[in-house]
């Protein structure tokens, strides 16, 4: 990883990407309790003019965020999120897609805040999802300014 | 458990797809906030950021403990205004967010409130747009975003 920076720089990036299963859907309505027909009911979804199930929009944007931790991880300190903006799910995500979730900083400021362009695609290359991404890092440990972000 | 509550009506306000969704319409969910979140929401997000892994860690930052990841507290509120949605017998699909904030933090053990309120419907567009705001037991404003569903009375595309 080398030598850790201080803050993210213009153009820095990240990205990850996985497969999406039966089990990633189903539990994650579990744990969110987002049981619309349109996550758990087949027959639904395709009567809707679906191709089936729908991957919760909320999962692509945890995959923003985990972009942001992978890249984060090389900060001095740690980092948290500020929140997204424009967020737009563009075309539906089945179970069985692969989303690669790309992360790039497009902003960043002496204070330690960042913008970044996140995007989602599936194993077609189409794109499936988009959002800034607004990160704050914190200071390290032991570095006397520690803040809560 | 998410446990919705019938959606209040603002009597007058204007309402939309014959009637069954209006401004003001609301919705309502608490829970409190167990280690199962938190552990299997990592996992489905691969998000592995320490803060969410390492109670010492985060207790450096001046936290009580791991904190929660902010993408779990807009799925929860997405799930409230989903349970909104639903009631209007209309097919839903998520649309998107904008002016997503995440401002405070939320811990294992916390009971937290997601509202959710419609603020404006576009009918010809088929998009609905609701405020949601979670909010810690003290009342402290932790999350806040406003979600864009797209509604229609036939087919989603």
């Amino acid at each position: 990883v080398g030598v850790p920076i201080r803050r993210l720089a213009v153009g820095d990036h990240a990205s990850f990407s996985k497969t999406i299963t039966d089990a990633d859907l189903v539990l994650f309505a579990s744990v969110t309790g987002d049981v619309h027909p349109v996550h758990i009911d087949e027959e639904y979804a395709r009567r809707a003019g679906l191709d089936g199930r729908v991957v919760h929009g909320a999962l692509l944007v945890a995959f923003m965020s985990a972009a942001d931790s992978i890249l984060s991880a090389r900060t001095s300190g740690g980092a948290v999120s500020r929140g997204f903006d424009r967020v737009r799910f563009i075309k539906p995500v089945y179970v069985g897609d692969t989303v690669t979730t790309t992360y790039e900083v497009i902003d960043s400021d002496e204070s330690g805040r960042s913008t970044a362009a996140c995007r989602c695609l599936n194993q077609r290359g189409e794109l499936v999802a988009v959002a800034h991404q607004l990160t704050q890092l914190i200071s390290a440990p032991g570095d006397g300014s520690a803040g809560a972000g | 458990v998410i446990s919705g509550r019938t959606p209040l009506t603002a009597s007058g306000a204007a309402r939309f797809f014959g009637g069954v969704i209006g401004i003001g319409d609301r919705n309502t969910s608490s829970r409190t906030v167990t280690d199962a979140d938190l552990t299997v929401f990592t996992g489905l997000s691969t998000d592995i950021g320490r803060i969410h892994l390492d109670d010492s860690y985060a207790a450096s930052f001046g936290h009580t403990g791991r904190i929660v990841h902010g993408a779990l507290l807009l799925a929860w509120m997405s799930a409230t205004a989903g349970v909104l949605h639903q009631r209007t017998g209309l097919n839903a699909v998520a649309y998107g967010l904008d002016a997503v904030r995440f401002s405070g933090s939320v811990h294992v053990g916390d009971r937290i409130t997601c509202e959710v309120e419609v603020v404006s419907v576009d009918e010809p567009a088929r998009k609905c747009y609701a405020v949601m705001r979670c909010r810690t037991e003290g009342g402290a404003v932790v999350a806040e975003a406003t979600q864009i569903e797209y509604l229609s009375d036939g087919q989603l595309r």
